[in-house]
């Protein structure tokens, strides 16, 4: 496994609903990507406002590691982990 | 647990509020689904955050001097067994100490199997504790199998040089925590090595310690592990197996992390009687079993017999915890000091160490490796710096002040160095700390060989502002303190990268950071 650090704001499609974030598409550069599976979610609550982390699966196969800021409702994506 | 190296992240946080302060710190966070549960996770609010002090051997001393007033004392076990123990000499009598005497049996072991014999615990009884012991399996190994499921099912290893965890596919291959990575590439080629992320794994364990603090009064918290007092808890729980299989559920769905439980009537044998039914078992066990459980177990498993102590018992032929019922209490405490009379106690299955959460640590460290063995004495100073920083930060979270300062170093042939001294006033400020600790690196750090690891530890707490102090430096002290606090509270806001000071400087443009510091390749992860 390779993990590369992307760290980069992304614009992502999301269902809001029963109180969770669940994020469903992204876009990097030119291209989308669709989520198939949240793997794990949890909460940073460092900082005056908390961060939602999602790692997700994607239709490749390739796992991300997305953020909400809490603050400013910005995505963020933090890394990919590449088979290999 | 013991120390343990591995993972990234250093973060010097505090782990749990004070009495009184309520809340969390600004810094704790949790996680809030799984791959289990995406869908049906729910924000919760924060929950306080992780203890990672050290542990405090106080309270084992004095389950020690209660055990040792006990034991001069006419022996209780055997009236209270049949029925005639005053309520005083109740009240008087350690709460465990009837191990041997009341009634009870091993009520449930293997995995999730639970057939607790109702009414076999005093449950509330003024005597009886009931404590559970709340264990994550294969925790920072299961974080990334969750994280990445393209892990599950094959062996993990989590850690840098050494083993911090391993999923339980690299155990069946030999491997452990603490185990260098060398060895287990050798026993275990295909095993895959990740970098830990501390941040991550607390984001985890602060969501499970925070289920533990909705079920019982006082939790007691370690890094990946928990003990939790439900005595006096029966009225509101009912069925305290079910409470616990209820526990296991919300934590499963929560984090999609498994747990071993443990329930018994102290410490010890709430954890014994867990490690029995691991991963993901719960197992209950009376008093009145302790003796059979313990007695033909391996005599490392006996809380406080560490590696040495169990290679001295063996050494006498002493391999089983009953074989160790046979040395006399005094010739215990000759052997191991004040340890030998916990162990003359534990042995026979009594514990009384309470569960408490911690307000005051035993010690704060803060450590690393470098990420590359290093020389550069302006690296190590910066380094040095900004643990001094890390540490400093807790304490002053925490209203203490360490007046004894260590630091501690390795060198990249492995062999170490550390050294303390104490200053003549307690002190949370960084520069005083750092002035001491750079001192004593300068001492410590002689030979021509490049630097390994660094770390440094403060401990001697006391109280801050319950010193005296200095009548002609108290102006500028103030001034300088007042600074230290608003440093904490924009650091607490903004990450603690956002302030960085003197020689910390230099880490900057060679360590990668994120918003809660410098990314360490090894900070400790010691509670």
């Amino acid at each position: 496994m390779r993990q590369e650090v992307i760290d980069e704001a992304v614009s992502v499609r999301a269902d809001f609903k029963g109180g969770t974030v669940t994020p469903v598409v992204f876009r990097r550069g030119a291209t989308e990507h669709r989520v198939v599976h949240v793997n794990s979610r949890w909460i940073d609550r460092a900082g005056r406002h908390p961060r939602f982390y999602f790692s997700v699966t994607v239709e490749s196969g390739d796992v991300y590691q997305l953020n909400l800021h809490g603050s400013d409702l910005v995505w963020w994506l933090d890394s990919v982990t590449l088979e290999g | 647990m013991p120390k343990v190296h591995g993972p990234r992240h250093d973060d010097a946080r505090p782990l749990r509020p004070l009495a009184g302060e309520g809340g969390a710190p600004p810094d704790s966070a949790r996680p809030v689904a799984s791959a289990a549960a995406p869908e049906g996770a729910q924000l919760a609010p924060s929950p306080s955050a992780t203890n990672r002090m050290a542990p405090v051997r106080r309270e084992e001393r004095a389950a020690v001097e209660a055990q040792g007033r006990e034991h001069e004392a006419e022996n209780p076990g055997a009236r209270a067994a049949a029925g005639v123990v005053s309520e005083a000499e109740a009240r008087a009598r350690p709460l465990d100490e009837d191990s041997e005497s009341a009634g009870g049996v091993v009520t449930g072991t293997g995995i999730a199997g639970i057939a607790a014999a109702p009414g076999a615990t005093r449950r509330g009884g003024p005597r009886g504790r009931t404590i559970l012991h709340v264990d994550i399996d294969a925790f920072f190994a299961a974080i990334e199998q969750q994280r990445d499921p393209r892990l599950k099912g094959k062996p993990v290893i989590v850690g840098a040089g050494v083993i911090a965890s391993c999923s339980y596919e690299a155990r069946a291959f030999g491997l452990k925590a603490g185990m260098p990575l060398s060895e287990a590439k050798r026993l275990c080629p295909q095993a895959l090595i990740i970098d830990g992320h501390a941040q991550i794994y607390r984001c985890f364990a602060e969501e499970i310690f925070t289920r533990c603090r909705a079920i019982a009064p006082e939790v007691e918290t370690y890094l990946d592990e928990a003990y939790c007092d439900l005595t006096g808890t029966e009225r509101l729980h009912g069925d305290l197996d079910a409470a616990v299989r209820q526990l296991k559920d919300d934590i499963r769905s929560g984090t999609g992390l498994t747990v071993t439980c443990g329930l018994g009537p102290n410490r010890m044998l709430a954890k014994l009687v867990g490690k029995t039914v691991k991963p993901d078992g719960f197992a209950r066990i009376e008093a009145a079993a302790a003796d059979e459980f313990l007695r033909d177990r391996p005599i490392d498993q006996l809380a406080g017999v560490g590696h040495a102590h169990a290679k001295t018992l063996r050494s006498m032929n002493l391999k089983t915890i009953g074989d160790l019922r046979a040395l006399p209490e005094d010739v215990l405490v000759a052997l191991f000091g004040v340890h030998g009379r916990l162990l003359y106690e534990r042995c026979r299955g009594r514990d009384t160490a309470p569960v408490t959460e911690r307000e005051v640590p035993l010690s704060i460290s803060r450590e690393t490796s470098f990420h590359r063995d290093t020389a550069d004495r302006g690296e190590i100073e910066g380094m040095l710096e900004y643990l001094v920083g890390r540490a400093c930060r807790t304490t002053r979270e925490l209203a203490i002040r360490p007046r004894t300062i260590g630091v501690h170093l390795r060198y990249s042939d492995g062999e170490g160095a550390e050294r303390e001294r104490s200053l003549a006033q307690a002190s949370d400020t960084d520069p005083v700390v750092l002035e001491l600790a750079l001192d004593l690196l300068r001492r410590l750090f002689t030979r021509r060989v490049a630097l390994h690891a660094v770390g440094v530890r403060l401990t001697n707490f006391s109280r801050a502002g319950g010193e005296q102090g200095s009548l002609f430096d108290e102006r500028e002290a103030g001034r300088r303190a007042q600074l230290y606090r608003t440093f904490d509270r924009v650091r607490g806001e903004y990450g603690h990268g956002v302030v960085v000071s003197g020689r910390a400087l230099r880490l900057k443009n060679t360590i990668v950071e994120d918003r809660h510091g410098f990314v360490l390749r090894t900070p400790s992860l010691t509670k």
